[in-house]
């Protein structure tokens, strides 16, 4: 039996109604020990309605997506007959040492609460708010999606592509938006619990989707502030106010290689073209015009059409073997499918294996994101049934709503 | 005051959000009198440490100026003349709120300041290559043997430990690991990836929750810890539902190598997910009027009633009453036709006035926006206070990113001050370690916190960016 997590001990309430933007915070916080409870409607949540279920069919116990950001999670169906009244709710964060609210208006409004210090009814609670925008300024009330953000947080319009003729700006695939959020509301609710730790005092913790996307854009900001230009899309690589030649390289698997030429130092240099001359492919490189730091800016697309070339007449595996020995920081572009028998993930249990007992079966799922020596992250248990832990959690519940 | 007040509307319960000034009375901080040892460089370990200066902990950045952090130079302001070492602008972005200390620490004095520093620090952290630290003697069995309660973060590319435990990362090379890269793009091109080291910025803030989660601990019992964040690692729960797709024997198809362009899934008998957490159709990003490079609005169909409204607001166009359309799976399976005919109506708005037209409809839509258009044309931004102007001793009042986090009792604050390289060695070696005057004015002489052959007032000739 392992170590309990940092987070032991810490009662989170995790409630959403439209879309699922606290359901990787409330993730993180259970991951490092903390119980969190899951309130949902008789229905269940709207994020155990994503496809693909396991199975096929759709079932709000087998969306793949609910799955793995709940794992460890209790879930609470509230009494429909109660539901004019807050009472459950009410009993819920009573109990709570953290409420995670994502739902359309602040949940506190359905308990009656008026105070500007939710502390006066609810001493010590960390209530964290998470909305995509904030409830107050000009588009508090505006609808969202990943992809709103994506593009009104900034960055869409740096990813995309250079060289197809018409192409939009591209939003990553993920969930990335509500992944950066739910960073941002695991850090604000600990840094929260520490203050209290140390006064005894919670606080309000108010996070929006669009404050967290749009300051995640790196040198974007930076580029507008001080020189007045916006970087543009150059396909698979940083965007630039200026055209740069491209990182990934078809290998000759088919595989992309992600060959960053941004810190070729002279030492670096020197190691790439030694190992391209042994197979016979430096072509000019060994040149002293590009012996230097500046020669090599200025030629710069000439030394990345060498390294295309070269990638196109190896395997992806080699490549990565090969440049690393000589400390070029160059990797294969993955899939995430092709990194579960990784060597160097197994070997560090960066998956986790979560048993769905309900189901006779095991599955891989990502496992710990950092490793920390005394309280570890806790591996996962599966998600729960909808209302699996209602009678647990509340014992007066009538009827134990949603069970199944 | 900001104007991020929530007071300006009564039925908000939240409290009055403070600005940028540390409310009276209590510790301006969560974490104020908690102290960082920061040997961190580039984006992913100082996007941690920044983090940390919000919540009030004093960061104090160690470098040696022949090996000063490479982001010192790799952009400056359009036309700047002088390129030195204090006036960039990204670095200060990323790096507001910390000290500098200068420090020969491949010195055996120099170390045996490291070492006492230690002694004094809640936290120390680097994001060098894994061996770096061992090198110097500093392992955290060491580290603990110092100051038992430290907790030491290491943030690396690959982890401390494994098969590729000394393989170098850079940003973008953990992300093209990891799988992220991969999940950005058009079907059938190559990825479009990133157009920044989203692994510097996302591991950097995963490593902050870490490194929070220690300090948690440390407070409650007084224990240290050690804790090891892999870039990649801290990657790969972004792709969580693809990873399960994968080994759950794929019930449908999803995250095929090449990934779905910005649809929230394509149709066929074998879908293929978007994974962003959401299901429907349309799902995309339309041109607009101008035809710029930023000129697209996104709109987001997920229910039949959202279907019902843009309908609507198109004007009731006789390809849109198709019942086929009224399902989500039939919009799904038309997908193609009907981002054609929706780029045909959009081209002609303006994309913030179709914006707001769509929003007033309840429709989930929202502007492609610019660095500019975020800090110039989004009032929603300006009203949360997200780009507060600071005044910086070289680059003087300019606008500077905040930790996106507001919170009632110790809200965000910013320590007036930067790190200018030195600029905190009088303080460091002074008031922390209770050194002499002359002792002080002994190891600048001695080349220990300026190297002998350096002049103070270094400029480069090229910047990175």
């Amino acid at each position: 039996m392992s170590a309990p997590g940092p987070l032991a001990g810490v009662r989170v309430v995790e409630i959403e109604d439209d879309g699922d933007l606290v359901g990787f915070g409330g993730k993180l916080l259970a991951d490092l020990g903390a119980d969190v409870v899951k309130v949902e409607p008789p229905g269940g949540v709207v994020s155990r309605s994503i496809p693909p279920f396991r199975g096929g069919a759709a079932d709000p116990d087998r969306s793949l997506h609910f799955w793995f950001y709940n794992g460890s999670k209790r879930s609470v169906v509230l009494d429909p007959a109660a539901a004019a009244t807050p009472g459950q709710l009410r009993e819920l964060v009573e109990q709570a040492d953290v409420v995670l609210d994502g739902s359309s208006a602040p949940v506190l409004h359905r308990l009656g609460v008026t105070s500007p210090d939710p502390g006066t009814e609810f001493p010590g609670l960390v209530y964290c708010r998470v909305s995509p925008f904030g409830d107050t300024g000009p588009s508090a009330g505006y609808r969202s999606s990943d992809l709103v953000q994506l593009a009104l947080g900034g960055i869409m319009a740096v990813c995309g592509y250079d060289d197809v003729p018409g192409s939009p700006p591209i939003a990553p695939a993920g969930g990335q938006s509500a992944h950066l959020t739910g960073m941002a509301v695991a850090t604000g609710v600990i840094a929260a619990l520490v203050h209290r730790q140390r006064t005894g005092r919670g606080q309000v913790v108010d996070i929006a989707a669009h404050d967290v996307v749009s300051v995640s854009t790196e040198m974007s900001f930076a580029y507008w502030e001080y020189q007045h230009v916006n970087p543009r899309r150059q396909t698979g690589r940083h965007a630039r106010p200026y055209d740069s030649p491209p990182w990934n390289h078809r290998c000759r698997d088919g595989k992309y290689f992600c060959t960053l030429p941004l810190y070729l130092t002279d030492q670096r240099f020197a190691a790439m073209v030694a190992w391209f001359a042994e197979e016979g492919m430096a072509e000019d490189l060994a040149d002293p015009g590009y012996a230097s730091d500046e020669e090599r800016a200025a030629r710069m697309d000439h030394v990345v059409a060498v390294i295309s070339r070269f990638c196109a007449a190896h395997d992806s595996a080699y490549l990565f073997a090969e440049a690393q020995k000589r400390r070029l920081p160059w990797a294969p572009v993955n899939a995430p499918r092709d990194l579960l028998d990784d060597p160097h993930l197994r070997n560090r249990d960066a998956y986790s294996v979560v048993r769905h007992e309900d189901l006779g079966e095991s599955l891989t799922y990502p496992g710990a994101p950092y490793k920390l020596s005394a309280t570890p992250w806790q591996p996962p248990t599966r998600a729960p049934h909808l209302g699996e832990h209602t009678g647990q959690v509340l014992p007066g519940s009538a009827g134990r709503a949603g069970e199944r | 005051m900001s104007p991020a007040d929530g007071s300006q509307e009564s039925r908000s319960p939240l409290p009055a959000v403070p600005g940028d000034e540390p409310p009276a009375g209590g510790p301006p901080g969560a974490l104020t009198g908690v102290r960082v040892l920061d040997f961190t460089w580039s984006v992913l370990g100082p996007t941690v440490t920044r983090a940390l200066t919000s919540f009030g902990a004093e960061v104090i950045k160690v470098e040696w100026p022949k090996r000063a952090d490479p982001m010192r130079t790799t952009m400056y302001r359009a036309g700047e003349e002088r390129k030195g070492l204090d006036n960039g602008p990204f670095f200060h972005n990323l790096n507001t709120g910390k000290r500098s200390l200068t420090l020969d620490v491949r010195s055996s004095r120099g170390m045996e300041i490291i070492r006492r520093l230690i002694g004094v620090s809640d936290v120390v952290i680097e994001s060098f290559s894994s061996q770096v630290f061992r090198s110097w003697g500093l392992d955290y069995d060491e580290l603990r043997r110092i100051n038992p309660r430290i907790v030491y973060v290491s943030a690396s590319g690959f982890g401390h430990s494994g098969p590729y435990e000394t393989y170098d990362t850079w940003g973008p090379t953990a992300q093209a690991f990891n799988g992220l890269t991969s999940v950005s793009g058009l079907p059938g091109h190559p990825p479009a990836g990133w157009g920044w080291s989203y692994m510097d910025v996302a591991g950097g803030a995963m490593a902050t929750v870490a490194t929070l989660a220690a300090i948690h601990h440390q407070v409650a019992t007084g224990e240290g810890q050690y804790v090891d964040v892999s870039q990649v690692e801290a990657g790969l729960s972004l792709t969580g539902p693809s990873v399960l797709d994968e080994n759950a024997g794929r019930e449908r198809r999803g995250g095929e190598t090449s990934p779905p362009g910005n649809r929230a899934a394509t149709g066929g008998s074998t879908p293929v997910y978007g994974y962003r957490g959401e299901w429907g159709a349309p799902y995309g990003a339309y041109p607009t009027l101008g035809g710029g490079h930023n000129d697209y609005c996104v709109i987001c169909v997920l229910t039949d009633a959202e279907w019902v409204a843009l309908r609507e607001e198109m004007g009731r166009p006789a390809w849109a009453l198709d019942p086929s359309l009224d399902t989500a799976d039939g919009r799904v399976e038309q997908q193609d036709a009907l981002d054609e005919r929706i780029a045909a109506w959009t081209g002609s708005h303006d994309k913030y006035e179709l914006m707001r037209t769509l929003q007033g409809a309840g429709i989930r839509c929202g502007a492609v926006q610019s660095a500019e258009d975020r800090t110039e044309h989004d009032p929603q931004l300006a009203h949360r206070g997200v780009f507060p102007v600071l005044d910086h001793p070289s680059l003087g009042e300019h606008r500077f990113e905040a930790t996106p986090i507001r919170m009632s009792e110790t809200d965000r604050v910013t320590p007036p001050s930067w790190p200018l390289l030195g600029r905190d060695n009088e303080y460091v070696l002074r008031d922390l370690l209770g050194m002499s005057e002359e002792e002080v004015r002994e190891l600048d002489r001695d080349g220990l916190t300026w190297p002998a052959d350096l002049p103070r007032d270094v400029t480069v000739s090229r910047s990175l960016w």
